[in-house]
């Protein structure tokens, strides 16, 4: 190959250049916008979720308000608790809150909310729900907001403050320059507060900004005391027709949903595929590896629409109808299946001298007969142990079985997220040096001995990578537990109960959620906590991976 | 082998990249060529806006965002006019009736159904995203049946037994929580298993409805199971022996088994198919529009309308189970 048979022209020479050029700098505006879509993703998430933490503000409008526009509430709807035989214990200025639930009384320790715990309470139907941080004054009045459970305290030396009674936080406060403040009113949508008293009856007029008070950082995370309910609980419940209902976010069953499925998937996954991938990676030759790996790879692209399809149609009322012969098949196959090998193994050496375990086809079918034996000794277990009915054995000893249920979630996802973990480690166990091995074996190791003793041990590290990718995209999932979880806000670890994940939640609400509202707020930060943490867990497993490249790149 | 291979590719290559000058030319304008083509490509695809001006016959999709028990409804009307007007088309989507209102405000569809009445704080909010008032149409009345597995023997609750079984706060007054059958008399000896709960999920107006009308506008218990869409949940009770869900009336089959209700205990109870009595859980169904006052509705959807508040519209919804207005 010579270049003087070819003359290269400077036009043509020029053309590359520019061409090179062009598609150099394409590529680099291709990467920086890959970096850049990222980095705005998360300003928009943070940007979204900002507004939350906003403080509340009263601000005087005098100037601006055009009062004929204005409807005040009439005095009539702002009621006034009347002290008969229901509200015995309950003092004199008491308002109700917004809906009638809840009552919000003045005492010389500051301000204190009941709330309505159930209509057939024999004596007195209120419990005491929550103090305010109150700086008390004399003679303090009560107002409460139309639209929400949020109400004003004021006092004739012109202090005025602004609560919100379902989070219990004093929200903003002002002082009026009117005094002394006889009256306050409010505007029919309870946005406005029309300020009257003085000498001269002169008029101030305040804005409430509040746009997101019922939601506050320690809603999300404790148990919360609700209008309506006995007790503090955990409770995820938004929306509802009407205003007189109080949101409800609570973070924690969404979290314990998220890694409850996660956790149940990767003990289903977990064994398996990395089982799998020392099969692969360490005893099947060159040239069945080669098409395995594709395979199991491909498993990977399966839609997990159809993977929740199948879980939530077919396989809950399938395994609530065969729970015991399901959970023997889990537990006894492998057990069985050893139990054979070693008998078989015992045998064919006696009476050949050899061992059979290494053909595949009566590997296959001795699994056959395994499966076979355990799903019926599983229901030889249920008839003897659990007096024919496994699930009516658990519910004797309080444990609630639900059809749509964390092992349903734990078996189909970890289907799902068995080809990562499986490729991940299997990558990690062949890109294992082949000297190590063989130095073992020179030395005297078994095969097995080599693989548990110095492959494992090195590759432990980006075994433990693929975990957590696995686990990443398990925390991740949506449709299967979107349409197989049954989507219950449930506190619970169980086995046997139902869960609501993050991710399903933003698949359920999202769509429903008014732009700029709280929930929609609230959901974008349960989105971003998801995003965080999935970021956290792939960042962790690359640094893990990074970590074992450095290792053994001196091989 | 391989390395052989890979000279045979480099002298290719080679001979590729040190063209002589024509060829060069001749692949800048080539390629020239090709851009005016695309270019020319993108003009014309460019849909042409006059031509559907012209036609005059009744067509047109009909697009609508809203309720899922009304998306059955819509289908159907739909189908009847395409009969007679095969121009019309339907572009369906039933995400439950709060993302109707949702819809509606942001401007996304002129036309949203809706199981249960948009909320003041939504018809406020349209209002100032608009400048007018949201259009209200009543369809029909509808009713919320409760139902369970054809092999429980339960055939009928009160409100406050309900609200036991659904709430976690008994606004109805029931004095204890309903977590398992045998806490009610009537299925006592059935079955000791635990009730699952089943519901449509929050964006439903059947959901909303459903906690007015029995829960007293109480909360839902935490172990609710809920699904997308009323066939799925009428799906969930009939495969599940335990299981208790409403929803719409207009789903009624032969797979589940819908039970009487009551307003209180000492009361009689009233089936969900006697049309007769008066029905503890009716509702009313609505068709929102946004339309500007003074102007006039595309005319696929004007007549769509009409069709609708017909005669023969009215008919289908008989034949569904639920009552015109």
């Amino acid at each position: 190959m010579s270049n003087q048979r070819y003359a290269i022209s400077p036009s043509y020479q020029r053309y590359r250049r520019i061409k090179d050029l062009l598609f150099r700098q394409f590529v680099r505006l291709a990467a920086i916008s890959v970096v850049l879509a990222l980095v705005s993703l998360f300003v928009f998430l943070f940007w979204e979720t900002l507004p939350l933490f906003r403080t509340a503000t009263l601000v005087d409008q005098t100037d601006k308000v055009q009062t004929h526009d204005v409807i005040l509430l009439p005095r009539l709807e702002q009621t006034p608790v009347k002290l008969n035989q229901d509200y015995p214990l309950v003092s004199d200025g008491s308002v109700w809150l917004h809906g009638d639930r809840s009552i919000i009384e003045p005492r010389e320790v500051g301000l204190i909310q009941w709330i309505m715990a159930s209509t057939n309470t024999t004596e007195f139907p209120m419990i005491l729900a929550r103090p305010f941080n109150h700086f008390h004054v004399e003679n303090v009045s009560l107002l409460a907001l139309p639209g929400s459970k949020a109400f004003i305290s004021y006092d004739p030396t012109g202090l005025i403050t602004l609560y919100h009674a379902t989070t219990g936080r004093v929200l903003a406060s002002i002082q009026s320059h009117i005094y002394p403040l006889k009256e306050i009113e409010v505007s029919v949508l309870g946005d406005l507060l029309k300020l009257t008293g003085g000498e001269s009856n002169q008029t101030q007029w305040l804005q409430i900004d509040a746009p997101h008070a019922e939601f506050s950082w320690s809603i999300l995370w404790r148990p919360w005391l609700y209008e309506g309910h006995q007790q503090p609980d955990f409770i995820w419940q938004t929306t509802a027709n009407t205003d007189i209902f109080e949101p409800k976010f609570s973070f924690v069953p969404l979290s314990i949903g998220t890694f409850k499925a996660a956790f149940y998937a990767l003990l289903f996954a977990i064994p398996l595929a990395i089982l799998a991938a020392i099969y692969t990676a360490c005893f099947l030759p060159e040239s069945a590896r080669a098409w395995i790996k594709p395979a199991v790879e491909l498993a990977e692209a399966f839609p997990t629409v159809v993977l929740g399809f199948i879980a939530g149609m077919l396989l809950a009322p399938l395994i609530e109808m065969h729970l015991a012969m399901v959970l023997s098949l889990l537990i006894l196959t492998p057990l069985i299946l050893m139990l054979f090998y070693t008998l078989l193994h015992r045998l064919f050496m006696h009476l050949k001298g050899q061992s059979p375990t290494s053909s595949l086809l009566l590997m296959l079918m001795l699994l056959l007969l395994t499966l076979l034996i355990s799903s019926g000794l599983g229901q030889q277990i249920e008839v003897f142990f659990f007096q024919g009915d496994l699930v009516e054995w658990l519910n004797q000893r309080g444990i609630d079985y639900r059809q749509r249920n964390g092992l349903v979630i734990g078996l189909v996802m970890g289907f799902a997220i068995m080809p990562v973990i499986f490729s991940l480690a299997e990558d990690a166990l062949i890109s294992v040096p082949e000297s190590l091995r063989q130095g073992a074996m020179a030395l005297g190791a078994s095969p097995w001995q080599a693989v548990v003793k110095v492959m494992l041990p090195t590759a432990a590290a980006g075994i433990f990578a693929a975990i957590m990718i696995g686990f990443g995209r398990a925390l991740g999932e949506t449709m299967i537990l979107l349409m197989a979880s049954g989507n219950s806000p449930v506190s619970d670890f169980s086995l046997f109960e139902g869960m609501r994940s993050l991710a399903a939640n933003l698949a359920i609400e999202a769509p429903e959620a008014m732009q700029g509202s709280t929930h929609y707020r609230v959901l974008i930060l349960s989105a971003t906590l998801l995003f965080m943490l999935t970021f956290l867990m792939n960042t962790l497993a690359a640094l893990v991976r990074e970590n074992l490249y450095h290792r053994y790149r001196r091989y | 082998m391989t390395r052989n291979y890979f000279n045979k590719v480099k002298e290719v290559l080679h001979f590729y990249y040190l063209v002589p000058i024509n060829t060069a030319r001749f692949m800048l304008i080539r390629n020239l060529f090709s851009y005016v083509l695309l270019v020319l490509w993108l003009l014309l695809s460019i849909p042409n806006v006059y031509a559907t001006e012209k036609t005059s016959t009744i067509d047109g999709v009909i697009s609508t965002i809203g309720s899922d028990t009304l998306s059955r409804l819509v289908s159907q009307w739909t189908e009847a006019l395409q009969q007679n007007h095969p121009g019309i088309r339907l572009e369906l989507h039933s995400g439950g009736s709060s993302t109707a209102a949702t819809a509606l405000i942001s401007g996304t569809t002129i036309m949203a159904p809706m199981s249960r009445r948009m909320s003041d704080q939504e018809q406020r909010l349209f209002a100032r995203q608009h400048g007018y008032p949201v259009t209200e149409i009543p369809i029909a009345e509808d009713r919320i049946m409760v139902f369970v597995h054809p092999d429980n023997s339960l055939t009928e609750l009160s409100l406050a037994e309900l609200d036991a079984i659904f709430s976690s706060t008994r606004l109805r007054g029931y004095p204890n929580p309903i977590t398992h059958w045998h806490q009610l008399p009537s299925t006592y000896d059935w079955s000791n298993r635990a009730i699952e709960v089943y519901s449509r999920s929050v964006t439903s107006g059947t959901y909303g409805d459903f906690r007015e009308l029995a829960l007293a506008g109480g909360d839902f218990i935490n172990r609710l199971i809920e699904l997308p869409g009323s066939l799925a949940v009428v799906r969930g009770v009939a495969s599940s022996k335990n299981a208790i869900g409403f929803a719409s009336f207009a789903y009624l089959d032969s797979q589940i088994k819908p039970l009487a209700i009551s307003l209180t205990s000492e009361e009689s109870s009233v089936a969900v198919t006697d049309q007769e009595s008066e029905y503890p859980l009716s509702r009313i169904l609505y068709l929102y529009l946004n339309h500007p006052p003074n102007t006039e509705l595309p005319p696929h959807y004007a007549y769509w309308l009409a069709f609708v508040l017909s005669e023969q519209g009215k008919a289908i919804l008989l034949s569904s189970g639920l009552t015109p207005l």
